[in-house]
Protein backbone atom coordinates (compact mmCIF):
# COMPACT_ATOMS: atom_id res chain seq x y z
CA UNK A 1 0.00 0.00 0.00
CA UNK A 2 1.45 3.44 -0.90
CA UNK A 3 2.44 5.55 2.09
CA UNK A 4 -0.21 8.20 1.40
CA UNK A 5 -2.97 5.57 1.42
CA UNK A 6 -1.51 4.10 4.58
CA UNK A 7 -1.66 7.48 6.29
CA UNK A 8 -5.19 8.02 5.04
CA UNK A 9 -6.25 4.64 6.44
CA UNK A 10 -4.66 5.37 9.82
CA UNK A 11 -6.25 8.81 9.89
CA UNK A 12 -9.64 7.38 9.10
CA UNK A 13 -9.29 4.66 11.73
CA UNK A 14 -8.29 7.24 14.34
CA UNK A 15 -11.22 9.41 13.39
CA UNK A 16 -13.61 6.46 13.63
CA UNK A 17 -12.22 5.46 17.02
CA UNK A 18 -12.60 9.00 18.30
CA UNK A 19 -16.14 9.24 16.96
CA UNK A 20 -16.99 5.91 18.54
CA UNK A 21 -15.77 7.20 21.89
CA UNK A 22 -18.08 10.19 21.63
CA UNK A 23 -15.92 12.94 20.11
CA UNK A 24 -18.20 15.54 18.52
CA UNK A 25 -15.29 16.89 16.46
CA UNK A 26 -14.59 13.47 14.97
CA UNK A 27 -18.27 13.02 14.20
CA UNK A 28 -18.28 16.43 12.52
CA UNK A 29 -15.34 15.30 10.41
CA UNK A 30 -17.18 12.15 9.33
CA UNK A 31 -20.24 14.24 8.56
CA UNK A 32 -18.21 16.56 6.36
CA UNK A 33 -16.74 13.62 4.45
CA UNK A 34 -19.77 11.40 4.10
CA UNK A 35 -22.99 13.39 4.64
CA UNK A 36 -23.40 14.12 0.94
CA UNK A 37 -23.22 10.41 0.06
CA UNK A 38 -25.66 9.48 2.85
CA UNK A 39 -28.00 12.24 1.74
CA UNK A 40 -27.84 11.22 -1.92
CA UNK A 41 -28.51 7.54 -1.18
CA UNK A 42 -31.40 8.40 1.13
CA UNK A 43 -32.88 10.84 -1.38
CA UNK A 44 -32.69 8.44 -4.29
CA UNK A 45 -34.33 5.71 -2.31
CA UNK A 46 -37.09 7.85 -0.83
CA UNK A 47 -37.44 10.59 -3.45
CA UNK A 48 -38.30 12.90 -0.61
CA UNK A 49 -36.08 15.77 0.50
CA UNK A 50 -37.64 15.82 3.97
CA UNK A 51 -37.19 12.10 4.50
CA UNK A 52 -33.63 12.24 3.21
CA UNK A 53 -32.81 15.00 5.70
CA UNK A 54 -34.36 12.95 8.53
CA UNK A 55 -32.35 9.90 7.54
CA UNK A 56 -29.10 11.88 7.46
CA UNK A 57 -29.80 13.01 10.99
CA UNK A 58 -30.73 9.51 12.15
CA UNK A 59 -27.61 7.99 10.62
CA UNK A 60 -25.22 10.47 12.19
CA UNK A 61 -27.00 10.49 15.55
CA UNK A 62 -26.63 6.72 15.72
CA UNK A 63 -23.23 6.44 14.09
CA UNK A 64 -20.93 6.63 17.16
CA UNK A 65 -22.67 3.67 18.83
CA UNK A 66 -23.05 1.75 15.56
CA UNK A 67 -19.32 1.96 14.89
CA UNK A 68 -18.83 -0.83 17.40
CA UNK A 69 -20.20 -3.13 14.71
CA UNK A 70 -17.83 -1.89 12.00
CA UNK A 71 -15.18 -4.52 11.43
CA UNK A 72 -13.00 -2.48 9.07
CA UNK A 73 -13.55 -4.86 6.17
CA UNK A 74 -14.53 -3.39 2.83
CA UNK A 75 -13.99 0.26 3.70
CA UNK A 76 -15.93 2.62 5.86
CA UNK A 77 -17.79 4.41 3.06
CA UNK A 78 -19.21 1.13 1.72
CA UNK A 79 -20.24 0.08 5.23
CA UNK A 80 -21.88 3.45 5.87
CA UNK A 81 -23.70 3.24 2.54
CA UNK A 82 -25.17 -0.11 3.58
CA UNK A 83 -26.16 1.24 6.97
CA UNK A 84 -27.82 4.17 5.21
CA UNK A 85 -29.79 1.82 2.99
CA UNK A 86 -30.96 -0.16 6.01
CA UNK A 87 -31.86 2.99 7.91
CA UNK A 88 -33.79 4.26 4.89
CA UNK A 89 -35.64 0.98 4.69
CA UNK A 90 -36.63 1.22 8.35
CA UNK A 91 -37.64 4.82 7.83
CA UNK A 92 -39.78 3.97 4.84
CA UNK A 93 -41.66 1.42 6.90
CA UNK A 94 -42.58 4.02 9.45
CA UNK A 95 -45.92 5.74 9.67
CA UNK A 96 -44.58 9.00 8.30
CA UNK A 97 -43.80 7.23 5.09
CA UNK A 98 -47.29 5.78 4.84
CA UNK A 99 -48.72 9.27 5.11
CA UNK A 100 -46.93 10.11 1.87
CA UNK A 101 -48.77 7.45 -0.12
CA UNK A 102 -51.38 9.93 -1.31
CA UNK A 103 -48.68 12.23 -2.63
CA UNK A 104 -47.11 9.35 -4.55
CA UNK A 105 -50.49 8.48 -6.05
CA UNK A 106 -50.78 12.03 -7.37
CA UNK A 107 -47.32 11.75 -8.85
CA UNK A 108 -48.30 8.51 -10.54
CA UNK A 109 -51.33 10.14 -12.14
CA UNK A 110 -49.24 13.06 -13.26
CA UNK A 111 -46.60 10.72 -14.61
CA UNK A 112 -49.06 8.64 -16.59
CA UNK A 113 -50.56 11.71 -18.26
CA UNK A 114 -47.39 12.92 -19.84
CA UNK A 115 -45.26 11.80 -22.72
CA UNK A 116 -42.03 11.73 -20.87
CA UNK A 117 -38.76 12.89 -22.10
CA UNK A 118 -35.83 11.49 -20.29
CA UNK A 119 -35.05 14.60 -18.33
CA UNK A 120 -34.39 14.74 -14.66
CA UNK A 121 -37.78 16.03 -13.71
CA UNK A 122 -39.47 13.17 -15.50
CA UNK A 123 -37.15 10.63 -13.96
CA UNK A 124 -37.73 12.02 -10.51
CA UNK A 125 -41.49 11.96 -10.99
CA UNK A 126 -41.47 8.45 -12.39
CA UNK A 127 -39.27 7.16 -9.60
CA UNK A 128 -41.48 8.80 -7.01
CA UNK A 129 -44.44 7.04 -8.58
CA UNK A 130 -42.83 3.60 -8.21
CA UNK A 131 -43.93 1.57 -5.22
CA UNK A 132 -41.18 1.85 -2.64
CA UNK A 133 -40.27 -1.85 -2.69
CA UNK A 134 -39.70 -1.67 -6.45
CA UNK A 135 -37.83 1.62 -6.27
CA UNK A 136 -35.53 0.25 -3.58
CA UNK A 137 -34.54 -2.72 -5.72
CA UNK A 138 -34.19 -0.64 -8.88
CA UNK A 139 -31.99 1.91 -7.15
CA UNK A 140 -29.88 -0.65 -5.36
CA UNK A 141 -29.40 -2.83 -8.44
CA UNK A 142 -29.20 -0.42 -11.33
CA UNK A 143 -27.86 2.69 -9.65
CA UNK A 144 -25.91 1.59 -6.60
CA UNK A 145 -24.62 -1.56 -8.24
CA UNK A 146 -25.53 -4.08 -5.55
CA UNK A 147 -25.96 -7.71 -6.57
CA UNK A 148 -29.29 -9.44 -6.07
CA UNK A 149 -27.70 -11.47 -3.28
CA UNK A 150 -26.68 -8.23 -1.53
CA UNK A 151 -30.13 -6.75 -2.03
CA UNK A 152 -31.70 -9.90 -0.64
CA UNK A 153 -29.59 -9.50 2.48
CA UNK A 154 -30.34 -5.80 2.83
CA UNK A 155 -34.07 -6.04 2.36
CA UNK A 156 -34.66 -9.44 3.90
CA UNK A 157 -36.00 -10.92 0.67
CA UNK A 158 -34.95 -13.85 -1.48
CA UNK A 159 -32.55 -13.33 -4.39
CA UNK A 160 -35.27 -14.41 -6.80
CA UNK A 161 -37.66 -11.87 -5.31
CA UNK A 162 -35.10 -9.15 -5.89
CA UNK A 163 -34.78 -10.19 -9.55
CA UNK A 164 -38.55 -10.19 -10.01
CA UNK A 165 -38.88 -6.78 -8.38
CA UNK A 166 -36.17 -5.34 -10.63
CA UNK A 167 -37.98 -6.64 -13.68
CA UNK A 168 -41.27 -5.20 -12.43
CA UNK A 169 -39.62 -1.88 -11.58
CA UNK A 170 -38.20 -1.56 -15.07
CA UNK A 171 -41.53 -2.51 -16.64
CA UNK A 172 -43.37 -0.01 -14.45
CA UNK A 173 -40.88 2.71 -15.28
CA UNK A 174 -41.30 1.90 -18.94
CA UNK A 175 -45.04 2.36 -18.59
CA UNK A 176 -44.64 5.58 -16.65
CA UNK A 177 -42.23 6.90 -19.22
CA UNK A 178 -44.59 6.21 -22.10
CA UNK A 179 -43.04 3.15 -23.76
CA UNK A 180 -46.10 1.08 -24.68
CA UNK B 1 -39.18 9.39 -28.04
CA UNK B 2 -39.67 5.83 -26.97
CA UNK B 3 -37.69 4.21 -24.16
CA UNK B 4 -37.40 0.48 -23.95
CA UNK B 5 -35.96 -0.18 -20.57
CA UNK B 6 -35.18 -3.81 -21.30
CA UNK B 7 -32.72 -2.54 -23.82
CA UNK B 8 -29.19 -2.26 -22.48
CA UNK B 9 -28.59 1.18 -23.96
CA UNK B 10 -31.80 2.66 -22.59
CA UNK B 11 -31.13 1.18 -19.17
CA UNK B 12 -27.67 2.75 -19.25
CA UNK B 13 -29.22 6.07 -20.28
CA UNK B 14 -31.67 5.86 -17.43
CA UNK B 15 -28.93 4.90 -14.99
CA UNK B 16 -26.85 7.90 -16.06
CA UNK B 17 -29.81 10.20 -15.71
CA UNK B 18 -30.67 8.90 -12.24
CA UNK B 19 -27.06 8.99 -11.16
CA UNK B 20 -27.14 12.70 -11.92
CA UNK B 21 -30.22 13.17 -9.81
CA UNK B 22 -29.04 15.23 -6.87
CA UNK B 23 -31.10 16.00 -3.79
CA UNK B 24 -31.72 19.58 -2.73
CA UNK B 25 -28.89 20.85 -0.54
CA UNK B 26 -28.88 19.76 3.07
CA UNK B 27 -29.92 22.48 5.48
CA UNK B 28 -26.77 24.33 6.59
CA UNK B 29 -27.48 23.66 10.24
CA UNK B 30 -28.01 19.91 9.81
CA UNK B 31 -24.91 18.90 11.72
CA UNK B 32 -25.57 21.50 14.41
CA UNK B 33 -28.96 19.88 14.93
CA UNK B 34 -27.39 16.41 15.02
CA UNK B 35 -24.83 17.58 17.60
CA UNK B 36 -27.54 19.24 19.69
CA UNK B 37 -29.71 16.13 19.63
CA UNK B 38 -26.78 13.94 20.67
CA UNK B 39 -25.79 16.40 23.39
CA UNK B 40 -29.37 16.17 24.60
CA UNK B 41 -28.89 12.45 25.06
CA UNK B 42 -30.83 11.38 21.99
CA UNK B 43 -29.64 8.20 20.28
CA UNK B 44 -30.71 6.23 17.26
CA UNK B 45 -30.00 2.53 17.04
CA UNK B 46 -28.81 1.83 13.51
CA UNK B 47 -29.24 -1.52 11.81
CA UNK B 48 -25.74 -2.81 11.32
CA UNK B 49 -26.66 -6.26 10.06
CA UNK B 50 -28.75 -7.32 7.12
CA UNK B 51 -32.39 -8.16 7.60
CA UNK B 52 -33.07 -11.88 7.77
CA UNK B 53 -34.30 -13.48 4.58
CA UNK B 54 -38.05 -13.70 4.36
CA UNK B 55 -39.50 -16.79 5.96
CA UNK B 56 -42.03 -19.30 4.93
CA UNK B 57 -45.49 -18.89 6.38
CA UNK B 58 -44.86 -21.87 8.65
CA UNK B 59 -41.80 -20.20 10.12
CA UNK B 60 -43.68 -16.94 10.39
CA UNK B 61 -46.38 -18.74 12.31
CA UNK B 62 -43.72 -20.23 14.55
CA UNK B 63 -42.28 -16.77 15.25
CA UNK B 64 -45.75 -15.35 15.81
CA UNK B 65 -46.48 -18.18 18.22
CA UNK B 66 -43.24 -17.56 20.06
CA UNK B 67 -44.05 -13.87 20.25
CA UNK B 68 -47.50 -14.62 21.55
CA UNK B 69 -45.98 -16.85 24.23
CA UNK B 70 -43.47 -14.15 25.12
CA UNK B 71 -46.25 -11.58 25.28
CA UNK B 72 -48.28 -13.87 27.48
CA UNK B 73 -45.33 -14.17 29.82
CA UNK B 74 -45.08 -10.40 29.93
CA UNK B 75 -48.78 -10.02 30.61
CA UNK B 76 -48.65 -12.64 33.35
CA UNK B 77 -45.62 -10.87 34.78
CA UNK B 78 -47.54 -7.61 34.87
CA UNK B 79 -50.56 -9.32 36.34
CA UNK B 80 -48.51 -10.81 39.13
CA UNK B 81 -46.90 -7.42 39.68
CA UNK B 82 -43.45 -8.81 39.02
CA UNK B 83 -40.79 -6.25 38.37
CA UNK B 84 -40.26 -5.58 34.73
CA UNK B 85 -36.66 -6.58 34.39
CA UNK B 86 -36.92 -10.33 34.26
CA UNK B 87 -37.50 -11.00 30.56
CA UNK B 88 -34.03 -11.51 29.17
CA UNK B 89 -33.84 -13.16 25.81
CA UNK B 90 -30.61 -14.64 24.54
CA UNK B 91 -30.20 -14.18 20.80
CA UNK B 92 -27.29 -14.59 18.45
CA UNK B 93 -27.89 -11.17 16.97
CA UNK B 94 -30.20 -8.82 18.73
CA UNK B 95 -30.75 -6.75 15.60
CA UNK B 96 -31.78 -9.76 13.56
CA UNK B 97 -34.03 -10.93 16.32
CA UNK B 98 -35.58 -7.54 16.82
CA UNK B 99 -36.14 -6.83 13.14
CA UNK B 100 -37.69 -10.19 12.35
CA UNK B 101 -39.73 -10.22 15.52
CA UNK B 102 -40.99 -6.69 14.95
CA UNK B 103 -41.91 -7.41 11.35
CA UNK B 104 -43.72 -10.57 12.36
CA UNK B 105 -45.53 -8.84 15.18
CA UNK B 106 -46.73 -6.11 12.83
CA UNK B 107 -47.59 -8.39 9.93
CA UNK B 108 -51.18 -8.86 11.01
CA UNK B 109 -51.80 -5.24 11.85
CA UNK B 110 -52.17 -3.36 8.56
CA UNK B 111 -53.28 -0.11 10.13
CA UNK B 112 -50.07 0.54 11.99
CA UNK B 113 -46.68 -0.76 11.01
CA UNK B 114 -43.80 0.80 12.76
CA UNK B 115 -41.09 -1.84 13.07
CA UNK B 116 -38.37 0.72 13.59
CA UNK B 117 -39.95 1.83 16.84
CA UNK B 118 -40.76 -1.73 17.74
CA UNK B 119 -37.19 -2.66 17.15
CA UNK B 120 -36.00 0.04 19.52
CA UNK B 121 -38.46 -1.11 22.07
CA UNK B 122 -37.64 -4.77 21.71
CA UNK B 123 -33.96 -4.12 22.07
CA UNK B 124 -34.53 -1.61 24.81
CA UNK B 125 -36.73 -3.86 26.88
CA UNK B 126 -34.70 -7.06 26.60
CA UNK B 127 -36.99 -8.55 24.01
CA UNK B 128 -40.21 -7.70 25.79
CA UNK B 129 -42.45 -7.87 22.77
CA UNK B 130 -45.29 -5.58 21.99
CA UNK B 131 -46.93 -4.73 18.73
CA UNK B 132 -48.90 -2.17 16.79
CA UNK B 133 -52.21 -0.49 17.40
CA UNK B 134 -53.17 2.38 19.61
CA UNK B 135 -55.75 3.20 22.21
CA UNK B 136 -56.45 6.56 23.79
CA UNK B 137 -55.28 7.01 27.32
CA UNK B 138 -58.21 7.75 29.62
CA UNK B 139 -58.32 10.67 31.94
CA UNK B 140 -56.70 9.83 35.22
CA UNK B 141 -59.30 10.30 37.93
CA UNK B 142 -57.06 10.42 40.98
CA UNK B 143 -55.09 13.33 42.30
CA UNK B 144 -52.16 12.35 44.46
CA UNK B 145 -50.45 14.32 47.20
CA UNK B 146 -46.74 13.37 47.16
CA UNK B 147 -46.14 15.74 50.10
CA UNK B 148 -47.69 13.00 52.28
CA UNK B 149 -44.87 10.58 51.44
CA UNK B 150 -42.48 10.24 54.32
CA UNK B 151 -38.72 10.04 53.91
CA UNK B 152 -37.07 7.13 55.62
CA UNK B 153 -36.01 3.52 55.42
CA UNK B 154 -38.62 0.81 55.41
CA UNK B 155 -37.68 -2.83 55.80
CA UNK B 156 -40.24 -5.39 54.77
CA UNK B 157 -40.21 -9.02 55.70
CA UNK B 158 -39.40 -10.89 52.55
CA UNK B 159 -42.01 -12.28 50.30
CA UNK B 160 -43.62 -15.34 51.83
CA UNK B 161 -45.26 -17.69 49.38
CA UNK B 162 -47.44 -20.40 50.80
CA UNK B 163 -49.48 -23.08 49.14
CA UNK B 164 -50.80 -26.46 50.20
CA UNK B 165 -47.37 -28.07 50.00
CA UNK B 166 -44.65 -25.63 50.88
CA UNK B 167 -43.80 -22.19 52.21
CA UNK B 168 -40.88 -20.15 50.93
CA UNK B 169 -39.64 -17.16 52.85
CA UNK B 170 -37.31 -14.67 51.27
CA UNK B 171 -34.91 -12.32 53.02
CA UNK B 172 -36.07 -8.76 53.73
CA UNK B 173 -36.33 -6.01 51.18
CA UNK B 174 -35.35 -2.47 52.12
CA UNK B 175 -36.83 0.63 50.59
CA UNK B 176 -35.30 4.03 51.17
CA UNK B 177 -37.11 7.20 50.25
CA UNK B 178 -35.36 10.56 50.14
CA UNK B 179 -36.27 14.05 49.07
CA UNK B 180 -33.78 15.24 46.49
CA UNK B 181 -33.28 17.89 43.83
CA UNK B 182 -33.40 16.60 40.25
CA UNK B 183 -32.13 19.14 37.70
CA UNK B 184 -33.21 21.85 40.08
CA UNK B 185 -36.70 20.49 40.67
CA UNK B 186 -37.99 18.93 43.85
CA UNK B 187 -38.10 15.14 43.56
CA UNK B 188 -38.41 11.92 45.50
CA UNK B 189 -35.81 9.18 45.17
CA UNK B 190 -36.87 5.65 46.07
CA UNK B 191 -34.27 2.87 46.22
CA UNK B 192 -35.23 -0.77 46.61
CA UNK B 193 -32.78 -3.53 47.53
CA UNK B 194 -33.53 -7.17 48.18
CA UNK B 195 -33.73 -10.68 46.82
CA UNK B 196 -36.22 -11.46 44.10
CA UNK B 197 -36.78 -15.14 43.45
CA UNK B 198 -33.23 -16.28 42.54
CA UNK B 199 -31.45 -13.00 42.14
CA UNK B 200 -30.67 -9.71 43.80
CA UNK B 201 -32.91 -6.81 42.94
CA UNK B 202 -31.47 -3.32 43.11
CA UNK B 203 -33.49 -0.60 41.51
CA UNK B 204 -34.43 3.00 41.98
CA UNK B 205 -36.99 5.45 40.75
CA UNK B 206 -36.86 9.23 40.87
CA UNK B 207 -40.21 10.97 40.56
CA UNK B 208 -41.45 14.52 40.63
CA UNK B 209 -42.36 15.66 44.15
CA UNK B 210 -45.29 17.51 42.60
CA UNK B 211 -47.20 14.81 40.73
CA UNK B 212 -45.11 11.60 40.87
CA UNK B 213 -44.17 11.91 37.18
CA UNK B 214 -41.30 9.49 36.49
CA UNK B 215 -37.98 11.22 35.91
CA UNK B 216 -35.33 8.52 36.10
CA UNK B 217 -35.39 4.79 36.62
CA UNK B 218 -32.41 2.54 37.15
CA UNK B 219 -31.93 -1.15 37.75
CA UNK B 220 -28.83 -3.24 38.34
CA UNK B 221 -28.31 -6.94 37.82
CA UNK B 222 -25.42 -7.95 40.07
CA UNK B 223 -26.16 -11.67 39.65
CA UNK B 224 -26.10 -11.43 35.89
CA UNK B 225 -22.95 -12.18 33.95
CA UNK B 226 -21.66 -9.81 32.81
CA UNK B 227 -23.07 -7.54 35.49
CA UNK B 228 -25.77 -5.49 33.85
CA UNK B 229 -27.45 -2.18 34.34
CA UNK B 230 -30.32 -0.39 32.75
CA UNK B 231 -31.56 3.11 33.25
CA UNK B 232 -34.21 5.26 31.70
CA UNK B 233 -34.54 9.02 31.52
CA UNK B 234 -37.97 10.48 31.06
CA UNK B 235 -39.07 13.90 29.97
CA UNK B 236 -42.50 15.12 28.98
CA UNK B 237 -42.46 13.40 25.60
CA UNK B 238 -39.53 11.00 25.32
CA UNK B 239 -37.92 8.17 27.19
CA UNK B 240 -34.35 7.04 26.62
CA UNK B 241 -33.31 3.62 27.84
CA UNK B 242 -29.63 2.75 28.12
CA UNK B 243 -28.42 -0.76 28.85
CA UNK B 244 -25.02 -2.18 29.58
CA UNK B 245 -23.95 -5.71 30.35
CA UNK B 246 -25.48 -8.54 28.43
CA UNK B 247 -26.69 -6.15 25.73
CA UNK B 248 -25.16 -2.74 25.19
CA UNK B 249 -27.69 -0.54 23.55
CA UNK B 250 -29.55 2.71 23.67
CA UNK B 251 -33.18 3.17 22.73
CA UNK B 252 -35.07 6.42 22.50
CA UNK B 253 -38.74 6.55 21.77
CA UNK B 254 -41.69 8.83 22.03
CA UNK B 255 -43.45 8.59 25.37
CA UNK B 256 -45.86 11.47 25.79
CA UNK B 257 -46.96 11.45 29.38
CA UNK B 258 -50.50 12.26 30.31
CA UNK B 259 -51.09 14.26 33.47
CA UNK B 260 -52.10 12.00 36.31
CA UNK B 261 -50.36 8.83 35.13
CA UNK B 262 -48.53 7.14 37.95
CA UNK B 263 -45.25 5.21 37.91
CA UNK B 264 -45.34 1.50 37.16
CA UNK B 265 -44.01 -1.03 39.67
CA UNK B 266 -43.83 1.30 42.67
CA UNK B 267 -47.41 1.31 43.88
CA UNK B 268 -46.69 0.26 47.44
CA UNK B 269 -43.68 2.51 47.86
CA UNK B 270 -44.71 5.74 46.12
CA UNK B 271 -48.33 5.71 45.00
CA UNK B 272 -50.38 4.41 47.91
CA UNK B 273 -48.71 6.73 50.49
CA UNK B 274 -49.75 9.69 48.31
CA UNK B 275 -53.44 8.73 48.09
CA UNK B 276 -56.19 10.64 49.93
CA UNK B 277 -57.34 7.57 51.83
CA UNK B 278 -60.34 7.92 54.06
CA UNK B 279 -63.35 5.86 55.05
CA UNK B 280 -65.19 4.69 51.91
CA UNK B 281 -62.63 6.20 49.51
CA UNK B 282 -62.21 4.41 46.20
CA UNK B 283 -60.61 5.15 42.86
CA UNK B 284 -58.79 3.69 39.89
CA UNK B 285 -55.10 4.34 39.42
CA UNK B 286 -53.66 4.68 35.92
CA UNK B 287 -50.19 3.22 36.15
CA UNK B 288 -47.97 4.21 33.25
CA UNK B 289 -46.01 1.61 31.30
CA UNK B 290 -43.05 3.21 29.55
CA UNK B 291 -43.56 1.65 26.15
CA UNK B 292 -43.95 3.23 22.78
CA UNK B 293 -47.52 4.49 22.34
CA UNK B 294 -47.87 2.75 18.98
CA UNK B 295 -46.68 -0.50 20.38
CA UNK B 296 -49.06 -2.06 22.78
CA UNK B 297 -51.39 -4.33 20.89
CA UNK B 298 -50.32 -7.37 22.85
CA UNK B 299 -50.18 -5.55 26.14
CA UNK B 300 -53.44 -3.89 25.21
CA UNK B 301 -52.71 -0.39 26.44
CA UNK B 302 -49.86 1.72 27.73
CA UNK B 303 -51.17 1.87 31.26
CA UNK B 304 -52.30 -0.50 33.92
CA UNK B 305 -55.55 0.22 35.71
CA UNK B 306 -55.65 -0.63 39.37
CA UNK B 307 -58.88 -0.19 41.30
CA UNK B 308 -58.49 0.54 45.03
CA UNK B 309 -61.19 0.74 47.67
CA UNK B 310 -61.02 1.37 51.41
CA UNK B 311 -63.07 -1.46 52.85
CA UNK B 312 -62.54 -0.94 56.54
CA UNK B 313 -60.26 -0.01 59.38
CA UNK B 314 -58.25 -2.57 61.34
CA UNK B 315 -55.58 -2.51 63.98
CA UNK B 316 -52.81 -4.94 63.11
CA UNK B 317 -49.55 -5.93 64.76
CA UNK B 318 -46.39 -6.68 62.78
CA UNK B 319 -42.71 -6.82 63.73
CA UNK B 320 -42.41 -3.03 63.41
CA UNK B 321 -45.24 -2.42 65.88
CA UNK B 322 -49.00 -2.05 66.12
CA UNK B 323 -50.70 0.25 63.64
CA UNK B 324 -54.18 1.62 63.11
CA UNK B 325 -54.73 0.95 59.41
CA UNK B 326 -57.03 1.51 56.50
CA UNK B 327 -57.78 -1.85 54.95
CA UNK B 328 -57.59 -1.36 51.18
CA UNK B 329 -58.89 -3.78 48.60
CA UNK B 330 -56.77 -3.90 45.44
CA UNK B 331 -58.60 -4.85 42.26
CA UNK B 332 -61.84 -6.77 42.40
CA UNK B 333 -62.95 -8.65 45.55
CA UNK B 334 -62.29 -11.98 43.86
CA UNK B 335 -58.65 -10.96 43.35
CA UNK B 336 -58.23 -11.23 47.13
CA UNK B 337 -55.48 -8.67 47.17
CA UNK B 338 -55.35 -6.40 50.20
CA UNK B 339 -53.17 -3.73 51.74
CA UNK B 340 -53.15 -2.36 55.25
CA UNK B 341 -52.05 1.28 55.24
CA UNK B 342 -51.21 3.18 58.42
CA UNK B 343 -53.90 5.85 58.77
CA UNK B 344 -51.57 8.53 60.10
CA UNK B 345 -48.40 8.06 58.01
CA UNK B 346 -49.89 6.31 54.94
CA UNK B 347 -47.04 3.79 55.09
CA UNK B 348 -48.02 0.36 53.80
CA UNK B 349 -47.81 -1.97 56.79
CA UNK B 350 -48.87 -5.19 55.12
CA UNK B 351 -49.78 -6.39 51.66
CA UNK B 352 -51.31 -9.73 50.96
CA UNK B 353 -52.43 -11.45 47.80
CA UNK B 354 -53.98 -14.82 47.26
CA UNK B 355 -53.57 -16.33 43.82
CA UNK B 356 -55.81 -19.08 42.58
CA UNK B 357 -55.10 -21.24 39.56
CA UNK B 358 -57.80 -23.87 39.32
CA UNK B 359 -57.53 -26.11 42.37
CA UNK B 360 -54.21 -24.63 43.39
CA UNK B 361 -53.86 -21.46 45.37
CA UNK B 362 -51.05 -19.72 47.10
CA UNK B 363 -50.68 -16.66 49.22
CA UNK B 364 -47.96 -14.10 49.46
CA UNK B 365 -47.67 -11.66 52.26
CA UNK B 366 -45.26 -8.86 53.09
CA UNK B 367 -45.12 -7.14 56.50
CA UNK B 368 -43.24 -4.10 57.72
CA UNK B 369 -40.36 -5.21 59.94
CA UNK B 370 -38.64 -1.93 60.68
CA UNK B 371 -39.18 1.73 59.93
CA UNK B 372 -36.74 4.60 60.41
CA UNK B 373 -38.28 7.95 59.54
CA UNK B 374 -36.21 10.96 58.59
CA UNK B 375 -37.48 14.23 59.99
CA UNK B 376 -36.56 17.23 57.86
Amino acid sequence: MPLSEDIAAVTERTQLERAASGSADALAGLFELHAAMVHRVAYRLTMSADDAEDIVQDVFIGLPEALAAYSGDGGFAAWLRKVTVRTTLMHMRSSRRRAATAIRADAEKEAAMSNYLLDRMAIATALAALPSELRMVFMLADIEGYTHADIGGLLGIRTGTSEVRLHRARRKLRALLGDR
Amino acid sequence: MTHRLDDEAVTRELRDAVAGLEPPALAPDTFARIAARRANGERFVLATVDAPASMSSRRLNLVAGTLAALAAMVIIGVALNLRRDSAITSVASRDQFAISAADSACASSPETRDPSMLRHLMIGAFGVSVACGAQPIPDAPITVAPSQILSGTFTYRGLTITDAVFTSVHAPTTISISRVSWHGASALLAVRVGPLITRVSVDSLTVSATDLAPLHWASWYPTQHPVGAMHADFDSSMVTIVMTGRFDTVATFSYPRKAGELPFGWTQELVVPALPLTNGWHGTLQIALPIHPHAYKLLGKPWESMALRVVGRERITVAAGTFDCWKVQVGEPEDQSLMWVDASTHVVIRSQTTYRFGDTSFEDQVDLQRMILITQ
